[in-house]
């Protein structure tokens, strides 16, 4: 429970409750005691001009000249063109100006051509992310946890997900010039306002609030009355550092020791944020709480996208079923017709494969020219394996002619699923007589355990010894088939189906005359001729004319299980494009359907009206004052109210809702002089380099003075006057001849007294992202790709706004470069220098990688020319061309290198790492 | 106008750095103040390394120059290791006597004594519990505190309380604070040093920097092989970067003449020197293969059960001998949590033992041996202890009400017990210490007053030991 270090007495309690108790709406004589920073914003008319009357281009310049004189200390000249450039471009937009954008400003000689570059610059979509990233900082904006949140360890159900879209809102809020009024309405109560559109749903209200869901507080707590009490405090705190410049969260266990906020008013604020929800649920004791999850979707919405989604599933239904309609050709992989023979081998007339004779094989007259003649005692033949043989579905088929004293089992044809066990629960397909020759068969076996077969008698079906008979078996995917002499003459279901088809360990054989070679006995006896192998499941007709010989090579075989298709009325393209069409016409549809809604219904870490489930206060409530801030000490209940301390505001007690939107009222009020004395100095702050107030997030008694008050409320309410239009506070303050100050020394005087009187500009050194994007930039890497989930890796590139924020386990080059910790608010960053950075720089691959990109852009550039492109590199990094003595020290440490092939990577490399590029000036 | 910073002191003209911070008396060195007062108010925009972590006195004379905090994450069960309850054992599964506090997770069972065996060892006779044979011995140098609390009940509230003193918001580490008040002696090592080969509950918030500059954030190490990130090891590119750095300080010095202010411009320039010294030394610094054999038999290296802890703290050692101020050493070579005894408390806490045991004693043996262990302070424990009843049938909760630490070394009693807990081992009722006075002891060993050493953020004088915390000066030597 944070509570506040102090041995400074409590020196003005009782002194600004009296301030209160005296306080009339219209403010009045106490006013004078107030803090400056409460005090109403004053109209100061611009200082007179005195001295260098032409110094001052905008009224910015008028209050600093006043002080500067007071100091007795002149302006610095202003900073030349290519270094103004950078620095502009720079603060701006977080890169580098383009050599283009460099020539042009150069060349451009008319008085507006810095109000033209600054134009540009603030219509550019690079100048949202590097404002939003300033806004993030103050924020405590994170959007992940882990590194990894689904790694084995982590527990998703916490991670903030979502968090990416408020980052977007923020960019986009920046680029549309949302006014800050507005900017602030959507943080705290985006929920609850209307959609300028008219829809019934707000998503960009909703999303902007997620700002109050992601703090950082105690997670996996037992104590989840203390979490909620934990969460109302990171809220409260953020409107107090973020928006207000005040540190409200030092009441929650007692008035605050020296700004006039008392615990009363702490707790009218939490009242508030008691009312609301950022949890769907506090979670189960000791594990993670659980964040509310908005849909972006209106209920109406949401109804359409079930209808929506109905309608997907029956249009992908029938696509499922057109397609099942599909035919497609059964194409014949094998055909052993016995015409082109050896001793010992026959060859197929279809891929030319060479099926060798084995035992007694004899070629002989067949049904057709000739064919092979078996001897029934170990004779076969196998016409080899082939990958082309893997058919799914398939058609096997021979002419024969047994001799009347046939003994054993002879398979016709047959083809093992294995590519050497040639036994037959081995086999796929086969057409098989029986031992006698009794009985025909067609059977099928998916390894070994799904056999079912089909008989037909030899003597129904007329079919006798000598005589030649045509046999076909076939497998459609669920129905062994036998078709004898045209006709069929049965089937059976394959009850090991598999919608897949015939699985095979290895390339499948055609065995001729056996389906066994490893016992002895099962051998057909006779003549065998025209053994074809079809990738498809024939029907009777088809067959009748793959049994002739020549055959057509192609037949229309349907995909469909269990029914063997009609001879077809229309040839086989026609119906293939028929297909096609209406899958197309569908697939049109179901994209439409897609098109409608997202995949995945949107959602928001938004807050609600209304309190957490589950907890001390779960609805729209007053809240007792939390005595010493302890949930379990409760004192008097306090009604729901902004905080007294600021005159002419209304602060009465609020009676609908959780009065979110009160709050965001009084913060946005005309008259309250925090909010937009915070803003101008921030502002001021990201583009001197230090705030007229140096601390931003503090501008009550411990915070400091500003160094120029009146200047202060003078952009204050210049900014209030325009609607909080920050890209015009930007241009007047960008174009000021204060902001066009070189950073050089005036020989006699110190920069403490420089840097006070703002007769200079500082230096400043590249926010983390402006160096990995300015290097990436000047490597010609960068993707101005814009929006979406953040991702992990330094290596991708696009602008660092959309690296990972991590909390648990920080970005290390985050870390390294200052950026800020997401742990809180962070008002300014620290500049620190280390020797890791130095590290970093010397030897990470992410450096030499870009060292490298620059290398191969100046040669392509400038070929041949060494000067050419040491002066390129120098205008691409430092925006200016190289001095002499630059030029020569570059060509020595060229000339002079001993490893040649990297002497410019080297170059480019120490060029990166330079002072120059890391700074601003 | 009131400024609240204290005003640069600028050393005498010709006075080396180094010198003038030695000579800069009591408090912090004059540039570290000036550095501090910059990171605090904005008055200039830069802190360079040299500075933050120049060395710099506290506010006493120092009894501990160095910590090494060996943490255990889950917690460590004080009934079976350190806190002996002869009255658990007597009442074995009987109920406990009196009413448990409201703050719990699940309502454990009944009393669940110790499978263990506990012994009079050494000259002071602490008993120690059977599974930590190797402690037993160097049970003379140990100041064993039975009596710590805690405020939170779960993993990531108390980690946080542990290593920050705050158990819900972001909060600078005790190693962060103990670095921003001393600086580090060493300038070509980080000040402060994390050696965790796996994440933990909560993680890096355990040692942020927080509000305090970012060079004060521990540094973390997960692979002890390359603990420093971005060192070159080849010599070809060394060379190389030696024409670099020539050259990037010949180009800078031909602007600097331009410049109003070249302090941070200079020490960016330094920074990359010190870069490349660091290539050279650090290696040194984080190599356990210089360590000879006895010394690596010490701290179990070679036992595969043994030498992941050894080599994290032969690792933590040898950054001590080089003046890294703070380290840490979280037991998760193994996983987060490992100490997380809620069942299997027979087979796993023996297995835990056995992989810490000797190399801790080692730790302690090796210090003395070096003469380091006078003014390096060790801490070992958890975030909490574990339950007298039982979870289940072989298990201990959580138990922040009363549970054991040890410290040894730095100017704490040698061979010493402080506190106790009830005799059924559930509240700590003599001289109870929490984690505040914990942190305020361990500022005070380390030269710093915990009411003194202040950062002013967001309007406000933090301190690690917020509004609480008194140093337990009974543990003292």
């Amino acid at each position: 429970m944070p509570r506040c270090v102090t041995s400074v007495p409590w020196l003005l309690r009782g002194l600004t409750l009296c301030v209160f108790a005296c306080l009339n709406p219209s403010g009045g004589a106490a006013d004078e005691q107030l803090h400056w920073a409460f005090q109403p914003l004053a109209t100061y008319p611009l200082p007179p001009q005195a001295g260098n009357t032409r110094w001052a281009s905008t009224p910015v310049d008028h209050f600093i000249a006043a002080r500067r004189r007071r100091d007795g200390v002149p302006p610095a000249s202003p900073a030349d063109r290519g270094t103004f450039l950078r620095r502009l471009t720079m603060d701006l937009t977080g890169l580098p100006p383009a050599l283009s954008e460099l020539a042009e400003y150069e060349r451009d000689r008319r008085p507006d051509a810095t109000s033209r570059v600054v134009d540009r610059l603030l219509a550019s979509p690079e100048y949202g992310i590097r404002w939003a990233r300033h806004w993030l900082d103050v924020v405590r904006y994170t959007d992940y946890l882990n590194a990894d949140p689904l790694g084995k360890n982590a527990n998703p159900k916490f991670e903030l997900y979502e968090a990416y879209r408020y980052r977007d809102w923020v960019i986009d809020a920046f680029n549309s010039d949302l006014p800050y009024d507005d900017f602030i309405r959507h943080q705290l109560a985006g929920d609850l306002l209307d959609d300028p559109h008219g829809g019934s749903i707000y998503p960009a209200g909703l999303i902007a609030t997620t700002v109050l869901a992601i703090g950082f507080w105690e997670n996996g707590c037992a104590d989840k009355k203390k979490v909620v009490s934990d969460i109302v405090d990171d809220q409260i705190d953020l409107v107090g550092k973020a928006f207000l410049g005040i540190t409200l969260s030092c009441s929650r266990c007692h008035d605050h020791k020296f700004d006039p906020i008392t615990q009363e008013d702490y707790y009218g604020l939490a009242g508030i944020f008691y009312s609301s929800r950022v949890l769907a649920s506090v979670g189960t004791k000791g594990d993670h709480t659980i964040l509310l999850r908005t849909p972006l979707e209106s209920t109406e919405d949401l109804a359409r996208r079930q209808q929506s989604l109905a309608e997907l599933a029956s249009v992908e239904q029938e696509i499922t079923r057109v397609k099942s309609q599909l035919l497609r050709a059964a194409k014949m992989v094998a055909w052993f017709d016995f015409e082109e023979n050896t001793v010992a081998t026959t060859a197929d007339n279809v891929g030319g494969y060479l099926g060798r004779l084995h035992g007694d094989a004899v070629i002989s007259e067949g049904r057709f020219g000739q064919g092979v003649t078996l001897d029934g005692d170990g004779d076969f033949v196998d016409g080899t394996a082939q990958a082309d043989f893997q058919v799914k579905r398939g058609t096997i088929m021979a002419w024969f002619r047994f001799d009347a004293d046939i003994r054993s089992e002879g398979q016709i044809v047959g083809m093992p699923f294995h590519s050497t066990k040639w036994i037959d629960p081995y086999y796929a397909l086969q057409a098989w007589i029986s031992p006698d020759g009794t009985h025909l068969g067609g059977q099928t076996n998916h390894h070994g355990t799904r056999l079912q077969t089909i008989y037909a008698s030899s003597a129904e079906l007329d079919v006798g010894p000598g005589e030649w008979h045509h046999i076909a078996a076939i497998y459609d995917g669920r129905f062994v088939r036998l078709v004898v002499d045209g006709r069929p003459v049965g089937a059976a279901i394959d009850g090991g189906s598999d919608g897949g088809g015939i699985h095979y360990d290895g390339n499948p054989n055609l065995t001729i005359g056996t389906r066994n070679v490893v016992d002895v006995g099962n051998y057909f006896k006779g003549t065998i001729d025209e053994v074809k192998l079809f990738d498809g499941a024939l029907n009777a007709t088809q067959i009748r004319a793959a049994m002739q010989s020549p055959v057509p090579q192609q037949f229309a075989v349907a995909f469909r299980d269990g029914t063997i298709p009609a001879p077809l009325s229309v040839t086989l393209e026609e119906q293939q494009a028929e297909i096609a069409r209406k899958i197309q016409e569908l697939e049109e549809r179901a994209q439409k359907i897609r098109g409608e809604f997202p995949p995945e219904v949107p959602l928001a870490m938004a807050i609600q009206e209304g309190g957490t489930p589950d907890s001390l206060f779960p609805s729209i409530q007053n809240v007792p004052l939390h005595q010493r801030g302890r949930y379990d000490r409760l004192g008097a209940v306090v009604a729901r109210r902004v905080p007294k301390f600021l005159p002419g505001l209304v602060t009465r007690a609020i009676t609908r809702g959780s009065g979110r939107r009160e709050l965001a009222s009084w913060v946005t009020s005309p008259n309250n002089p925090l909010t937009p004395r915070v803003m101008v100095n921030r502002v001021w702050q990201y583009h001197f380099g230090q705030g007229i107030v140096t601390t931003a997030n503090n501008f009550g008694k411990l915070g400091n003075l500003p160094t120029h008050p009146q200047l202060l409320d003078w952009l204050a309410r210049w900014l209030t006057d325009r609607r909080g239009s920050l890209k015009q506070l930007h241009r007047l303050l960008v174009t000021s001849s204060t902001y066009r100050q070189s950073t050089a020394s005036q020989n006699h005087l110190t920069h403490a007294l420089l840097d006070r009187s703002w007769a200079r500009m500082r230096p400043r050194r590249l926010t983390a992202e402006a160096i990995r994007d300015g290097m990436l930039a000047a490597a010609d890497q960068l993707e101005l790709v814009h929006g979406g989930p953040a991702f992990p890796s330094l290596a991708r590139p696009r602008r660092s706004v959309y690296i990972q924020t991590r909390r648990f386990t920080r970005n290390r080059y985050a870390t390294l470069f200052d950026a800020a910790n997401p742990e809180q608010s962070v008002p300014r960053r620290a500049v620190t220098t280390t020797a890791p950075q130095a590290l970093f720089l010397m030897n990470h691959p992410f450096v030499q990688q870009q060292a490298t990109h620059l290398t191969a852009r100046l040669a392509r550039l400038r070929p041949d020319n060494p000067t050419a492109r040491i002066r390129l590199a120098y205008r691409l990094l430092f925006s200016r061309d190289p001095t002499a003595e630059e030029m020569s020290l570059g060509k020595e440490f060229l000339a002079t290198a001993p490893e040649p092939e990297d002497r410019w990577i080297d170059y480019a490399q120490l060029l990166l790492c330079s002072n120059e590029f890391f700074y601003t000036e | 106008m009131i400024t609240r910073t204290a005003s640069p002191h600028t050393p005498p003209p010709g006075m080396p750095r180094r010198r003038a911070l030695a000579t800069a008396g009591a408090g912090f060195g004059m540039l570290a103040l000036r550095a501090l007062a910059c990171a605090q108010t904005g008055t200039t925009s830069n802190s360079s390394a040299t500075t933050l972590l120049a060395p710099r006195y506290g506010h006493h004379p120092a009894r501990a120059k160095r910590v090494i905090f060996i943490y255990l994450p889950g917690g460590p069960s004080q009934i079976d290791l350190w806190d002996p309850k002869p009255e658990v054992t007597r009442h074995a599964g009987k109920p406990l006597p009196f009413e448990k506090p409201k703050l719990f997770r699940t309502r454990t069972g009944n009393l669940f004594p110790s499978p263990w065996q506990f012994a009079r060892c050494g000259e002071s006779g602490i008993q120690v519990s059977a599974l930590l044979p190797h402690l037993a011995t160097q049970v003379d140098q140990l100041c064993v505190v039975r009596s710590m609390i805690a405020d939170n009940i779960n993993h990531g509230g108390a980690a946080l309380q542990m290593n920050t003193g705050e158990q819900a918001f972001s909060r600078p580490s005790v190693g962060a604070w103990v670095t921003y008040g001393l600086g580090s002696e060493n300038e070509n090592l980080p000040g402060f040093v994390v050696i965790s080969p796996h994440p933990v509950f909560q993680n890096e918030p355990l040692w942020s920097a927080s509000f305090l500059p970012a060079a004060y954030q521990g540094t973390w190490v997960r692979d002890l092989s390359r603990p420093i990130a971005n060192l070159s090891s080849s010599p070809k590119q060394r060379r190389r970067q030696l024409r670099q750095l020539a050259l990037l300080k010949q180009l800078y010095h031909l602007r600097r003449a331009q410049r109003a202010n070249t302090d941070e411009l200079d020490a960016r320039i330094a920074s990359f020197e010190l870069a490349y010294r660091m290539q050279i030394q650090a290696p040194e610094a984080f190599d356990l293969k210089r360590e000879t054999a006895h010394t690596r038999a010490l701290y179990g290296i070679g036992n595969p059960q043994t030498e992941p802890m050894g080599k994290q703290l032969l690792l933590a050692r040898r950054l001590a001998e080089r003046g890294v101020r703070f380290i840490q050493v979280y037991d998760s070579s193994r996983g987060n949590n490992v100490w997380d005894h809620h069942g299997n408390l027979r087979t796993r806490l023996p297995d835990n033992c056995q992989q810490t045991d000797l190399p801790v004693a080692g730790l302690l043996q090796d210090l003395q041996t070096r003469g380091l262990l006078e003014d390096t302070l060790v801490l070992w424990g958890g975030e909490f202890g574990r339950t007298p009843t039982a979870e289940g049938s072989d298990g201990r909760e959580h138990h922040p009400f009363g549970f054991t630490m040890l410290l040894a070394g730095g100017g704490v009693k040698r061979g010493f017990v402080h506190g106790a807990t009830d005799a059924f081992g559930w509240h700590a009722t003599q001289d109870p210490v929490h984690i505040h006075d914990l942190h305020a002891t361990i500022l005070h060993l380390m030269g710093l007053d915990h009411e003194r050493l202040t950062y002013r953020y967001g309007g406000r004088d933090f301190r690690l030991t917020d509004v609480h915390g008194n140093v337990v000066k009974e543990i003292l030597a």
